[in-house]
Formats: C-alpha cells, sequence, structure tokens
C-alpha cells in the first residue's frame, strides 16, 4: 500500500517538476513578466496533548493509530507544511504541498497533500487538476493549518468520519456577485489515495475509491452560507472483514449472506450532506455547522453531527468555546444464526464498532503574541456512548467514556 | 452650536496632529475604466472573494506595509493576524493569492501606474496624477 502511494507521489511530483520548468522557463522567455513569482510558504504547530483516562488513547483524527492515554504527548497536534506556489501569469499557477504529521504510516515521513495546476481564465473561474484538497465541508481542505483557525483542531466528531486530505482528480470552481454578495458554485471528483485506522493495529485502504461533490457558497457582508454534498465510493474491502464475509456467506442461512451484503465496505456508498453558517464581523467570530451522513454499510452507521463556535477577541486574546456532537444511528440485521454462533458474535461487534457517538464541549483561547505565530491552550472534555469508542483508540472495555483532554499548540506561519 | 462645531473642528483638528486621523483612500489605474468603487467591491477585492473591476478588468490588490492594519481596521474592522490567518486558510488551501506587497508610498503609486488592474490604498496627501482616488474612508 505504501509502495503503490509511493510511486503516485514520485509520479505527481516529476509531473509537478515539468511544469515548474515550463512555467518558468515560459515566464523568462515572455521577458519575466511581472506576474510570475515562486512562492514559498511554510505552515506548522508545535503541540501537546494530555488524555487524563488512562483507559483510552485520544486522537486528532481516524488517520492516526494511537495517541496519548494518561499522560502528554505531542503526537496528535504537530505537524509541519510547506507549499511552492509558481505563478506564471494571473490564469495560470501552480502549487505543490508537502505535509509531515503522525498518521496512519505510524511515523511523520512527508506526504504529497497538494499538486495541482491551476488555470483561472478570468476571475469568475477556476479549474484545477492534479493532487487537489478535499473541499467537501467547510475548512476541511485547511484543517492541517492550525493558523488559519481559532481551536487547536477541527474537532473529529464532526470532521473525523471522511478524514480525506486529498483527491487526485480535478475540481471547477465558478463565482460572480448575486445581489449584494458573492456567490460561488464548486465541483470536484477524483479518487482518494489514503487510509484510515480503524483500531486494533488494522488500516483502511481508501485508495481508488471514486469520490465527487460539490459545494455552494455565498458571502454578503459578514455573513458565509455554505452547502455542500459528497458521494465516496469505496473500493476495497478491509481485511479483517474477509473472513467474517465468507464465514457468512458461507453458512448456509440466507439471512447471514445478506448481513454480509449488509456489512461488506467494497462498492459502499458514504454520502454526506452538510450546510454551515458563518457570522464574522469585527471581533466577534461565530460559526454553526451541521452535517448528515448516509452509508449503505452497517459496517458505517448512518450519523448526523452539530457543532457550534464562539470567539470574541479581546486585544491579542480571543477567547473560544465550541460544542460539538456526533450522533449515530443504530443498526443491526439478524444473521439467522443462534446469537451465541461466532459468525453472529462477529457480526454484532462490527455493528456496535459502527456507531460513532461522542460529544466534546471545549473551551480555549488563543494568543496572537506575534505576528504570524499564536499560542493556543484548550480545555476539552469529551463524552461518548460508552459502547463507542470509534473516535479513540485502544479503549478498555471498562471505560465509562469520559475523558479530559488538554492542549497547548504553538502556530506558525511564515 | 457654534461652541459645538469649534470643539469638532478642533478635535479633528488635533487628531489630525497626532497623524491618527490620516486619510487613507483607494485608488486605482487611471486607465482601469473605473471612477469609483464602493466598500463591498474592495472587500471583495482585498479579500479574495472575487477579484473583478465593475469595468471587466481582473483585479489585483496590493497592501502598503505602513497603512496596512489602518487599512483593514477601516474595511473590515479586523486586526492584522485576524487577516492572516483569514489568508492563510486560503493559501494554504491553494484556492488564492494574497495582495501583493508594496514597502511604501512610492512602490504601490508605482505599481498602479504601470498595471490596469491594481488596487492600492495611500494617505489622500501621497497622492499624485499617476493614480486615481475611487473610495476613501469617512472619518
Amino acid at each position: 500500500m505504501g509502495r503503490s502511494s509511493c510511486a503516485w507521489g514520485a509520479l505527481a511530483q516529476r509531473a509537478l517538476l515539468l511544469l515548474f520548468a515550463g512555467v518558468a522557463s515560459d515566464g523568462l522567455a515572455s521577458g519575466g513578466e511581472a506576474d510570475a513569482a515562486v512562492r514559498l510558504g511554510v505552515f506548522g504547530t508545535l503541540g501537546g496533548v494530555y488524555n487524563d483516562s488512562d483507559r483510552v488513547e485520544f486522537v486528532r483524527d481516524l488517520s492516526q493509530p494511537s495517541g496519548p492515554k494518561g499522560g502528554w504527548s505531542s503526537e496528535p497536534d504537530t505537524s509541519l507544511g510547506i507549499q511552492v506556489n509558481l505563478r506564471h501569469s494571473q490564469q495560470l499557477e501552480a502549487a505543490l504541498q508537502l505535509l509531515s504529521r503522525y498518521d496512519y504510516t505510524s511515523n511523520y515521513d512527508p506526504r504529497i497533500t497538494w499538486a495541482f495546476a491551476k488555470y483561472s481564465p478570468d476571475p469568475h473561474w477556476q479549474l484545477r487538476v492534479g493532487r487537489i484538497g478535499y473541499d467537501a465541508f467547510i475548512l476541511s481542505d485547511s484543517a492541517n493549518v492550525g493558523y488559519a483557525f481559532l481551536p487547536v483542531r477541527q474537532p473529529i466528531e464532526y470532521f473525523g468520519t471522511l478524514a480525506l486530505a486529498h483527491l487526485d482528480g480535478g475540481d471547477a470552481e465558478y463565482r460572480s456577485p448575486v445581489g449584494a454578495g458573492v456567490f460561488s458554485v464548486k465541483l470536484f471528483a477524483g479518487r482518494a489515495d489514503e487510509e484510515l485506522d480503524v483500531g486494533n493495529n488494522e488500516q483502511y485502504d481508501l485508495k481508488d475509491s471514486r469520490v465527487v461533490g460539490f459545494n455552494l457558497n455565498y458571502h454578503l457582508g459578514a455573513w458565509y452560507f455554505r452547502l455542500g454534498g459528497s458521494e465516496i465510493e469505496l473500493s476495497q474491502e478491509l481485511d479483517s472483514f474477509e473472513g467474517l464475509l465468507a464465514g457468512l456467506r458461507a453458512s448456509g442461512s440466507a439471512a447471514a449472506a445478506s448481513v454480509a451484503d449488509d456489512i461488506a465496505l467494497d462498492g459502499s456508498r458514504v454520502v454526506n450532506w452538510n450546510a454551515a453558517v458563518v457570522f464574522d464581523r469585527g471581533a466577534l467570530q461565530a460559526q454553526l455547522l451541521y452535517n448528515k451522513r448516509q452509508t449503505d454499510t452497517l459496517a458505517f452507521a448512518d450519523g448526523a453531527a452539530i457543532y457550534g463556535l464562539l470567539g470574541y477577541r479581546m486585544g491579542a486574546f480571543t477567547p473560544y468555546m465550541a460544542v460539538v456532537d456526533g450522533d449515530a444511528e443504530f443498526a443491526r440485521r439478524d444473521t439467522g444464526l443462534p446469537s451465541s454462533h461466532p459468525l453472529s458474535v462477529a457480526a454484532e461487534r462490527v455493528f456496535r464498532e459502527a456507531l460513532f457517538e461522542q460529544r466534546t464541549v471545549m473551551v480555549g483561547v488563543r494568543y496572537d503574541f506575534m505576528p504570524k505565530a499564536d499560542l493556543k491552550i484548550q480545555l476539552e472534555r469529551l463524552e461518548a456512548n460508552s459502547s463507542s469508542t470509534s473516535f479513540m483508540r485502544s479503549a478498555d472495555p471498562d471505560w465509562g467514556g469520559e475523558a479530559t483532554i488538554v492542549s497547548v499548540a504553538l502556530d506558525f506561519i511564515f | 452650536m457654534r461652541y459645538l462645531l469649534i470643539i469638532l473642528l478642533l478635535s479633528t483638528s488635533m487628531v489630525n496632529a497626532s497623524g491618527v486621523g490620516a486619510e487613507l483612500v483607494v485608488i486605482v489605474n487611471p486607465e482601469s475604466g473605473v471612477e469609483q468603487l464602493d466598500r463591498t467591491d474592495v472587500i471583495n477585492i482585498y479579500m479574495g472573494r472575487f477579484q473583478k473591476l465593475p469595468s471587466g478588468i481582473s483585479a489585483f490588490p496590493v497592501d502598503v506595509a505602513g497603512d496596512k492594519s489602518v487599512f483593514y481596521q477601516q474595511l473590515v474592522k479586523k486586526t492584522l493576524p485576524e487577516i492572516q490567518s483569514y489568508w492563510a486558510r486560503l493559501i494554504f488551501s491553494g484556492r488564492a493569492s494574497p495582495p501583493r506587497q508594496a514597502q511604501d508610498s512610492e512602490e504601490v503609486l508605482d505599481i498602479i501606474s504601470n498595471n490596469k488592474g491594481a488596487v492600492g490604498y495611500l494617505d489622500r496627501s501621497l497622492v499624485d496624477e499617476r493614480v486615481r482616488v475611487v473610495l476613501s474612508f469617512p472619518q
């Protein structure tokens, strides 16, 4: 799995280098047009997270296999990103971004998160081809740029269930003034090339999963409204499901065979609808986000999440508070076999682990202590449905579903 | 009434003397085809929402080092860290390029007089015939 993504990375790198070289020589050939420029950007976070519970591990998102448990760790939030933009003209630009963070590779190996060429024939249209950010939710394509938002991280209950960072494909955006505001619509399509950690030291490979989606945006003064939808068609089976699915299909029970079809991930679809309202004027920032997930696999339950955030700047300090609640619908099927049958027990466990239910209340403060750097301190109290440990890692069976998390983060850009 | 006027005049002249009341104006190239811009146009251009002048030309904004913080305070009531944080999101998601940075008034006048689509800002007293004033912020 690692090898194929490396191969893609090398290919993307080579294509981008060619493009960069072409754009650069083009820029020189046309007499060094005023617009031609290479821009290097860096963003990063030094973070420490303390989890008071010694019965469960805390993670930032589902790409991380482990995290702090009864102590401190720098793993969840620490990251470093580098981005090079090569601008040929107001119409043509290329970008390459590398990101190093703790994820499914269990180390900080940098990954290529963006590698695209952008063509903007006029201020209305923007077309991009290559590896682009996953723009299904508001803020989901800048989820690793801590300096760009108020809390230490984007909460897992809202953003975590579809933790894609990028797509290999393209997008097209059209924008235009409408009324007193600016309206835009974006369509995107591509294939995923990432993995999710599903616990028990197992990764689910999203590689080649087909992704399509859109978003509608309207900026009106201090208000920003957004509606989005996306669909992922999974194209791989989870290794640890293979035995269970084969067993259910071979059991001779028609009900069990149909349970196998209901659980299977390969070929199943995950659809997400989301809406956001943001108000941002002067010192006040407020946002309310909602999303609804519909799936056709019982291994990943239907669900909904709501996320509200309020912040108010006072000088260089911006205190904030937020509430986020992810709810799932428990769905199960009868295998037609005795409930003590190992296949029934295994199926029941899949249904239970499909539940993503957790709510978090947080308070924090962001301190902009110098240009292009901030310091954040955040206190969170999380409560999971005690049978639902999907957002956490390595939960002890006697974990009561609660944890208090303290985070300190230093974000910077330059 | 007369006393009130005198007090008002005195207070504004004092503010001007201390430099706090420096009047920033938004400027464009005289050949841009633009006579004036409203605040919404300027917000759209500077916040990367929609970068096109009413005359149809693609707009590109220019920031000026010394006046930047007063400009954004007047335009959107935001501090520079807030503006930088906002742009970090657009830049590192690959969606837009930030305003070009000019070091001083001479550089912004130079950029604007050489680019039809350039938009900048400056203290009114430094404006010359190379550029056109299209918006001033009420004091």
